[in-house]
């Protein structure tokens, strides 16, 4: 059946064999079958995403090395030009906008059942629903009596960021990134890069990018960031 | 299955099934400005919309490529190139490609989708699934992947991704999917 599922899922099946398979579906079975669809599509989307991003890369590679020798003078210029025009309106900052993402809460779950009054559970609320002001609070007062607890923490540094606090917020990913926690190092080291591009430190946002290299879940962003600045 | 691709094209779609950035880089150069003139030509549109067409039909080309799906077309990647851009160009190709995905995918399980709250599942976890895929670790990334776009079976998988056998590459997609679910029931519960 497992096999048959799957098979499904992935459009192998004959039309007839769709029917008489449908038809066995308890109500569970079609939720996780829906759903199981409704991910492939996901996949599918982010996947075309990516690879619509690496032919807009290769447009821009052309742009660059198909200058002509006579245009260098002129791209000298413009480039004089831009990089003014760039420490003006702080050009760090529009690549503040293009990589920012508040992080995903992967905690919640284990919360999911617990005290739903408990400070802990009010803070990650917050932070689900974008009220950023009320999830700073809250983590704050439950960081006072919990201070290992790196998950709180690393949140704490995005709700800093989103109430635009963003030394603070560094403090708090340093704190994160000192002690090597494994699950949060990497995510705090690139909001970290982040907050640096937001009050114009980047050479320090260039030295914490060269550390996620080769991050598996930062590496990718953290190369074409580097080549940004 | 006829296919008549020539050994040096059989190479290069072999390269970017594999997911070979120079091999695709080097067809984008390719075809890019034959295409541009072609289109500015023939079909009266400035070079920066047939610019646009070229990189949307590129991407569908490579798409289809690593799917799998372009083993059985019979011509030159030149040739399925500018058959691809010319119907692009005809129709207004980017709400039209949203729109035909979504009436495949709905029209493959036409019956089973049309329940409301099935759907509903449905979408929510497709807008979930693409926002998030990202943010998924390398393994989760790469096992979906294999799944859902490459269309591998569960042992074919456990190969490619050396797990001990196909149960314990089910179990690891499950727990992909888990992530996935408490994200979808996050958003939901908050609203």
């Amino acid at each position: 059946m497992e096999d048959k599922k799957e098979k499904y899922i992935q459009g192998k099946l004959t039309e007839q064999e769709r029917d008489s398979l449908e038809k066995e579906f308890t109500v569970d079975e079609s939720e996780e079958v829906a759903f199981e669809l409704g991910v492939k599509k996901g996949v599918e989307e982010a996947i075309i995403k990516d690879l619509r991003e690496k032919v807009g890369q290769f447009e821009h590679r052309r742009t660059v090395s198909g200058i002509r020798p006579w245009q260098l003078g002129i791209a000298a210029s413009i480039l004089l030009i831009a990089t003014f025009a760039y420490l003006l309106t702080g050009g760090s900052q529009d690549l503040y906008s293009d990589y920012y993402k508040p992080y995903p809460n992967f905690e919640v779950t284990a919360l999911r059942g617990a005290d739903e009054e408990a400070l802990i559970a009010q803070a990650y609320k917050a932070y689900d629903e974008q009220n950023y002001t009320l999830a700073l609070e809250k983590f704050e007062e439950h960081l006072r009596s919990n201070e290992e607890d790196v998950a709180s923490r690393f949140f704490y540094g995005i709700s800093l960021m989103e109430n635009e606090e963003f030394d603070s917020a560094i403090s708090s990913f340093k704190t994160i990134t000192a002690n090597n926690q494994r699950d949060y190092s990497d995510a705090a080291k690139w909001y970290a890069v982040l907050c640096y591009l937001k009050i114009g430190d980047d050479q320090s946002a260039i030295s914490l990018l060269d550390e996620l290299q080769d991050s598996e879940e930062f590496g990718q962003n953290a190369r074409l960031l580097r080549q940004d600045l | 299955m006829r296919i008549s691709f020539s050994k040096r094209e059989q190479d290069v779609l072999e390269r970017i099934r594999s997911g070979d950035e120079k091999a695709m880089e080097r067809i984008y150069n390719e075809h890019r400005n034959e295409f541009i003139g072609w289109s500015v030509e023939n079909h009266s549109i400035s070079e920066q919309d047939a610019l646009d067409h070229y990189q949307d039909t590129i991407t569908i080309f490579f798409e289809k490529v690593m799917n799998g799906t372009l083993r059985e077309i019979e011509s030159s990647v030149k040739t399925y190139l500018f058959g691809i851009g010319k119907n692009r160009i005809l129709q207004q190709f980017q709400k039209e490609n949203t729109r035909m995905r979504h009436e495949e995918e709905v029209s493959e399980h036409f019956r089973f989708l049309a329940e409301k709250e099935i759907n509903e599942i449905y979408v929510s976890a497709s807008e979930i699934t693409a926002d998030m895929f990202s943010l998924l670790g390398e393994k989760c990334k790469e096992i979906l992947k294999l799944f859902y776009f490459d269309k591998k079976s569960m042992s074919e998988i456990a190969n490619l991704m050396d797990f001990k056998n196909e149960g314990v590459a089910r179990t690891s997609k499950k727990r992909c999917l888990e992530k996935i679910r408490q994200q979808m029931t996050q958003s939901v519960n908050g609203g």
